[in-house]
């Protein structure tokens, strides 16, 4: 019974569609060589191909854009004719000077905080499976649904960017044009979105 | 020795856990009943009571909110008598105009399009399913609705919204637009459609029509 509860889907040599769930025989899927899904037409593959190195390789990306990202000015504020540059942390800085803890903690969090923990946290789970670590498989899972979840919350500081350079726009009186970091961040963010997608979490589960 | 296995065991009654492999006996199919996967925890199936018309409704009215929310002032700001306003468009257009080309288009495609383009293909989705027509695109249009959630991230502008006022609040007098109360009503259309959505129905519909036009 108990052998019986944790048979996969793989192997009892089936598959199913990444895009629609269903649940497919091999001899079902097969047309001119390739698998593809009958119900909705996707590609079927038993595990995502080439999943650890696609992930391996974009999250390495990901943590090189960040250096840049956090380095370079990403706006600047020029009020009455004298340029203020500054960079992710200065805004965050300059929340926390002027008292707007709660907007100061959203902000950390979505644009420093959660690119790296995405990062480190997917490097985590590619190496928990190529070393094979003994970590508790479902508390793997939840990181990983994490990880896919939180990703887009970095976007936050990018969408403050075009609102602030579309809104703030008073020629001599004040204006704020964006930085290079912006080009990085947005990189570093989508990247890390795509990283996510690229990893296979039933490999987490396969011995 | 596997395939054997898979060629005797009947289907219909079994799925596996999208994100563990396993596999799990279908439940039956009760509104608010969810099925979650016993070894690691993810949701397999969550049925929603009356999935199409439900979300048709939200999605309707999110579609005709649709062009204030793009295309009117979301903030105004005013100093010492000038006044600028900002659109959600705006912020594209001004963003690719600094050259900002990869960041106006991301900006673009998670603000404006993917938002959009999720509520369009549900709308066509939907209809057809309603009004029991297949097309061969409907699998395809699903399954780009699909492609498309990672991407439409409206609930994070309106956090940016939030945090650009705060920005400016000593700089200037910051007013909202016809456009923020919108936005917000796209937002929260949006919102419902995708609480309301029945995935696993709806692929079930689409399998249903399809097959009875080709047999």
């Amino acid at each position: 019974m108990s052998t019986k509860k944790q048979l996969s889907a793989k192997s009892a040599g089936l598959l199913h569609c990444p895009d629609c769930h269903k649940l497919l025989r091999d001899s079902e899927v097969r047309s001119r060589g390739k698998l593809i899904c009958p119900r909705c037409g996707a590609a079927v593959h038993q595990r995502r191909p080439d999943s650890l190195a696609k992930t391996w390789a974009l999250a390495i990306t990901a943590l090189i854009c960040l250096i840049p990202a956090n380095v370079y000015p990403i706006m600047t504020l020029i009020y009455r004719g004298e340029p203020e540059t500054s960079t992710i942390i200065d805004g965050v800085i300059l929340l926390v000077k002027d008292q707007a803890i709660p907007i100061a903690v959203v902000i950390f969090i979505a644009s420093i905080a959660v690119p790296f923990l995405k990062v480190f946290g997917l490097i985590t789970l590619l190496l928990s499976i190529q070393l094979k670590w003994n970590l508790n498989p479902r508390q793997r899972t939840l990181l990983y649904r994490i990880i896919e979840a939180i990703g887009r919350w970095s976007m936050l500081d990018i969408f403050t960017v075009s609102i602030l350079v579309a809104l703030v726009q008073l020629g001599s009186l004040a204006e704020i044009v964006a930085g290079p970091a912006a080009t990085f961040f947005c990189l570093a963010v989508v990247i890390t979105i795509f990283a996510a997608m690229s990893f296979d979490s039933r490999l987490i589960w396969d011995d | 020795m596997p395939s054997a296995i898979a060629e005797k065991i009947d289907l219909s009654g079994l799925t596996a856990c999208h994100a563990c492999d396993l596999l799990i006996e279908k439940q039956p199919v009760l509104s608010g009943s969810k099925t979650v996967c016993p070894r690691c925890g993810s949701t397999i199936d969550d049925p929603k009571a009356d999935t199409v018309n439900k979300t048709l409704a939200v999605v309707v009215t999110g579609l005709i909110l649709w062009w204030p929310a793009n295309f009117m002032p979301i903030l105004t700001m005013t100093i010492i008598g000038n006044t600028s306003e900002n659109t959600l468009m705006g912020g594209v257009v001004d963003l690719y105009r600094g050259g900002f080309y990869w960041v106006s288009l991301v900006v673009f495609v998670c603000s404006i399009l993917a938002p959009s383009a999720k509520l369009l293909l549900l709308l066509i989705v939907l209809l057809h399913i309603k009004r029991d027509h297949c097309s061969r695109f409907l699998p395809t249009l699903f399954r780009v609705y699909g492609y498309l959630d990672s991407w439409g991230i409206l609930e994070v502008y309106m956090i940016a919204v939030l945090v650009s006022i705060t920005k400016l609040v000593d700089l200037a007098a910051i007013q909202a637009g016809l456009g923020l109360y919108c936005f917000i009503g796209l937002l929260l259309a949006s919102i419902l459609a995708a609480v309301n959505l029945d995935k696993e129905r709806i692929w079930e519909s689409i399998e249903d029509l399809c097959q009875q036009k080709n047999s």
